[in-house]
């Protein structure tokens, strides 16, 4: 049963940011309610107050500025996932925004509320982290963030309580660098995830990118992988993601549950970089020619 | 779900064993537990527990009974409670062994089985198995600081 609450329908992001601080935790923001009229219908969150945001606006546009896609908080993943200009400069991105629920899901389902929301089983973090992506949060005044500091934990984001996250800026991947993104999946929702981004240099490996989600508290980059894998020829570095476990098993965090033990997820999470790379690898030599 | 932890104390087991009985000093050291009540000394108690994953806030009141005590080498307690307006229950059962491994050297054995049911499973397994490993890792620290403090100084290294 949902309890009754009041909408707000602030038409400008200081006047939502406002609005968030005075009612504090009374009030949750409201951009496609995906997840939020569940818990609020499952009782594990209370709200005197929904914060409209989709109709302040601007939130929802999709634009090319200063070498990078700007997305709107409220924009839908329906429409990242059929957008020319997301296809065309964030190809990985749209892909794997085409996977997200289902079709119903993805019509109403926000992208800032798909990264609001922090659950670690979500595909939007795991592949905007390969584009090095950040976030604007709107309040008092604005701030841009990585998206990888932006996303502290399970549920858990950089948001203060008067800040309202309105767009992500995401620059595409070099020209000529191949991309992969890889999941495993359960009643719709990711189990785990992999994106893979990397360029090839006289047939090895240039710079790559690589994050995994789901495992962990949130998704995470690969760092020190990443840099362990360049000049390597590509079976080399397969090897090398192989044999990396230790390595995963720390940065991933895994924990037992009935998605699988920890031992088995970072065994999969291996099983699907390296697959991840070899897809990347053969779309990168193939980029070179287009 | 299952979680173990070892801490070693620079304290004999008696006095480790004695610190486990003063009930406002252990109860600090349980993160989110904000109060503590003795109903029946040394056998049952309330206490109060709120925690958070995310946006997501739980407040159990529990009872808790203590269920088989061996000075100064073992303690099992039960503690079992509701959130009324999650709908979920907890229950915790937790025992700590103690071994004297040197003199003024005590190894505390921590194992807690939590059991957490009710809607709040819908933020899933993971979210709150890892939630509580954390707290129970914290407790385990929390307790080995409180030990290391009233500790005596080595010889010839205290104060003076």
């Amino acid at each position: 049963m949902l309890k009754p609450f009041r909408v707000l329908e602030p038409t400008t992001v200081a006047e939502a940011a406002a609005e968030l601080g005075r009612l504090g935790e009374r009030a949750r923001v409201y951009a496609g309610g995906a997840e939020l009229v569940l818990l609020l219908r499952q009782g594990l969150l209370d709200a005197d107050y929904l914060v409209n945001v989709k109709r302040i606006p601007g939130l929802d546009a999709i634009a090319w500025e200063d070498g990078a896609v700007r997305i709107g908080a409220t924009v839908v993943h329906r429409r990242l996932e059929t957008d020319p200009l997301v296809r065309e400069r964030l190809p990985l991105f749209a892909y794997a925004e085409a996977q997200v629920g289902n079709v119903r899901v993805r019509n109403q389902g926000t992208v800032g509320g798909n990264l609001c929301f922090a659950d670690p089983h979500a595909d939007v973090a795991t592949a905007l982290l390969v584009y090095d992506a950040t976030v604007r949060l709107g309040g008092a005044a604005l701030r841009d963030l990585p998206l990888a500091e932006f996303l502290v934990g399970t549920y858990e984001t950089a948001l203060a309580p008067d800040e309202l996250l309105t767009e992500i800026r995401v620059p595409p991947l070099p020209p000529g660098w191949g991309h992969a993104y890889l999941r495993v999946e359960q009643y719709y929702r990711p189990t785990l995830n992999v994106a893979a981004a990397l360029a090839r240099e006289d047939g090895r490996l240039g710079a790559a990118r690589l994050a995994v989600g789901c495992v962990g508290p949130k998704a995470v980059r690969l760092g020190e992988l990443e840099d362990r894998l360049r000049g390597l020829p590509l079976a080399d570095a397969q090897r090398v993601v192989a044999e990396a476990r230790p390595y995963l098993a720390e940065v991933l965090e895994p924990v037992d549950d009935l998605l699988g033990s920890a031992e088995y997820k970072v065994y999969l999470a291996g099983v699907l970089l390296g697959r991840a790379l070899a897809q990347a690898a053969e779309r990168a030599g193939e980029g070179e020619h287009a | 779900m299952r979680f173990e932890e070892q801490l070693t104390v620079p304290v004999a087991p008696a006095a480790a064993w004695d610190f486990l009985w003063q009930t406002r000093r252990v109860a600090a050291c349980l993160p989110g537990c904000t109060a503590v009540e003795e109903i029946e000394p040394g056998r049952r108690y309330k206490a109060q527990f709120a925690d958070a994953i995310g946006p997501y806030k739980a407040q159990f009141d529990l009872d808790v009974t203590v269920q088989e005590t061996r000075p100064p080498e073992r303690i099992r307690l039960q503690a079992s409670g509701q959130d009324k307006r999650l709908g979920a229950s907890q229950q915790v059962t937790l025992e700590v062994a103690l071994r004297e491994l040197a003199p003024r050297l005590t190894a505390l054995d921590v194992t807690a089985d939590v059991q957490i049911l009710g809607k709040i499973a819908a933020l899933g397994q993971f979210a709150i198995k890892r939630k509580a490993r954390d707290v129970v890792q914290q407790f385990a620290r929390n307790v080995a600081a409180e030990l290391e403090a009233e500790a005596p100084s080595p010889p010839g290294r205290g104060p003076g």
